[in-house]
């Protein structure tokens, strides 16, 4: 019996919303909380270490919010978003969300939440691996770039990146000499960011063109980008007709 | 004086007409009749004239009023718009979550933030229909907010307050002083995990009175939770009331957040 409860974690900065969904909850023999979280941070943490089933996620959070709790924990956790805030409905459904709650909720609607959680486990439908990057994918430019390194969560604003260098599947995400491995692909980064700030300069580099001091002309037709610490990086033809569009 | 000149003119006309008139009708009529001419072109003049000024003065009072009313009606349009922004249905949404969720935990408390609650929609009614009220008022309404935050995010939010009487007792606009505050505590307190610290600080130097607000922020958080719009109602409305005299200054770094508002330091009658 125990081991088909439903593991459910709550995330709420609130302490009194998340004595209210404990409080509901415990009307609910099938659900066993094993987690409760103030924020963003502990969320990711969590869900890594302990791979609930279920997921009551607030959306209005310190740090992380609850979308990009979701991004950086994959699809494998059904979740169902709690706030106060109506504007997000639609966004929830497309990283897909089981049911949006809006605060103050009844206990019934909780009810009622929990039977489509329920459904969804059931039925062991995992959401496809990339739809809830795609979903926040509407959401462009990107403003920050997150990164889950084993349980902490690094976030970087894209205006403190040097420059992004491809490493297969990952990117290296270089910021103020520091470096941090994100589980993406630099084409797929390249449509997220602001095109006008960030140049794809070579299939392995995207630069922040706030860094560039100069380029130099290295031997035959090959350039070099001198970013203003000092580093250099090569560009490539077509990364120099793209450079030169963005700066004349 | 005009006057003068008028009946100048106008004995110059009777003259013009005494001169035409016998080589129209060549009858001493007219000349017997010349003063009584004379007499009622004068008068003629003094009335056309008259009813000119009236006109003028009529027309130019008639303006006067209608701008009066536009301009009167526009500022209060551009407040109200102001004032029905403050409350957020969000802090509202919340705070019913607040209390939902003390009801079975701790009914006293849970009754407490409905008061709570009530006053402070009172009072943010009640104090917005004036056009200036003090800023000890203001402070006041701000006190009830914070304490109905306090409720939700607790000891992540604290306040620290350094006010002079003399400053206390300035006159304000009201709501002036508490989306500052709600800013505070929307965009900059309750983004941290660990929460921290507003400090309001209210001083008077001479003409001036001038409102500090400063509180810790989360300097990496994304653009779109920035405060933006509060900001900038709150600078057109110092700027429509105050004109030069009135200052706005919004600073951030190194995750603290300062709002400096300079305005007259004015005292009730």
């Amino acid at each position: 019996m125990s081991n088909t409860r439903i593991q459910t974690v709550i995330v709420d900065d609130e302490a009194l919303a998340r004595g209210m969904l404990r409080e509901f909850l415990a009307a609910h023999a099938d659900v066993e909380i094993v987690a409760e979280c103030g924020n963003g941070f502990e969320a990711v943490k969590v869900v890594a270490e302990m791979r609930p089933d279920l997921l009551l996620l607030d959306i209005q959070m310190p740090k992380l919010d609850g979308f990009e709790v979701l991004e950086l924990i994959g699809g494998d956790v059904t979740v169902v978003f709690v706030t106060a805030y109506d504007q997000y409905a639609i966004r929830a459904f497309e990283v897909h969300a089981v049911d949006y709650l809006l605060k103050p909720f009844s206990a019934e609607r909780l009810a009622e939440a929990l039977d489509r959680a329920r459904a969804r486990i059931a039925a062991k439908e995992k959401v496809p691996e990339g739809l809830v990057s795609a979903g926040r994918a509407r959401h462009t430019p990107l403003e920050r770039i997150l990164i889950r390194d084993r349980a902490d969560v690094h976030v970087i604003p894209v205006e403190k990146i040097d420059y992004l260098e491809s490493q297969d599947d990952y990117v290296s995400v270089k910021t103020a000499g520091k470096s941090f491995l994100k589980e993406q692909t630099l084409a797929e980064l390249e449509t997220l960011l602001d095109q006008d700030v960030f140049v794809r300069i070579h299939r392995r580099y995207i630069l922040n063109i706030a860094r560039l001091s100069k380029i130099e002309l290295a031997v035959k037709d090959n350039r070099i980008a001198i970013l203003a610490d000092g580093t250099k990086l090569p560009i490539s033809r077509s990364g120099y007709a793209r450079l030169k569009e963005l700066l004349l | 004086m005009a006057s003068a000149i008028w009946i100048g003119i106008g004995q110059v006309w009777a003259g013009a007409v005494d001169l035409l008139a016998p080589g129209l009708h060549a009858g001493t009529a007219f000349a017997e009749r010349r003063l009584l001419i004379f007499v009622v072109g004068a008068l003629l003049f003094w009335l056309a004239s008259i009813l000119h000024y009236l006109l003028i003065a009529f027309e130019a009072s008639q303006h006067a009023e209608r701008r009066a009313i536009e301009l009167s009606l526009l500022t209060r349009d551009a407040e109200l718009k102001a004032l029905r922004a403050q409350i957020d249905p969000h802090f509202l949404f919340n705070s019913l979550h607040s209390i939902s969720a003390l009801t079975t935990v701790d009914p006293a408390a849970a009754r407490r933030m409905c008061l709570l609650l009530a006053e402070f929609l009172r009072e943010t009614l009640r104090l917005g229909a004036n056009s200036r009220i003090s800023l000890a008022d203001e402070f006041a309404l701000a006190d009830r907010f914070l304490e109905i935050e306090r409720v939700r995010l607790g000891s992540r939010l604290q306040v620290t307050r350094e006010t002079d009487p003399q400053a206390i007792a300035c006159l304000v606009p009201p709501l002036l002083i508490q989306p500052l505050v709600e800013n505070a505590v929307v965009h900059g307190v309750s983004q941290l995990v660990e929460g921290g610290t507003i400090h309001i600080a209210a001083s008077r130097g001479g003409p001036t009175l001038t409102i500090k607000i400063e509180n810790p922020c989360d300097p990496d958080r994304p653009r779109r939770q920035r405060a933006g719009l509060g900001l900038d109602l709150l600078k057109k409305r110092v700027v429509t009331q105050f004109g030069a005299e009135g200052t706005v200054l919004v600073e951030e770094d190194a995750g603290r957040f300062r709002v400096e508002v300079r305005i007259p330091a004015e005292v009730a009658a």
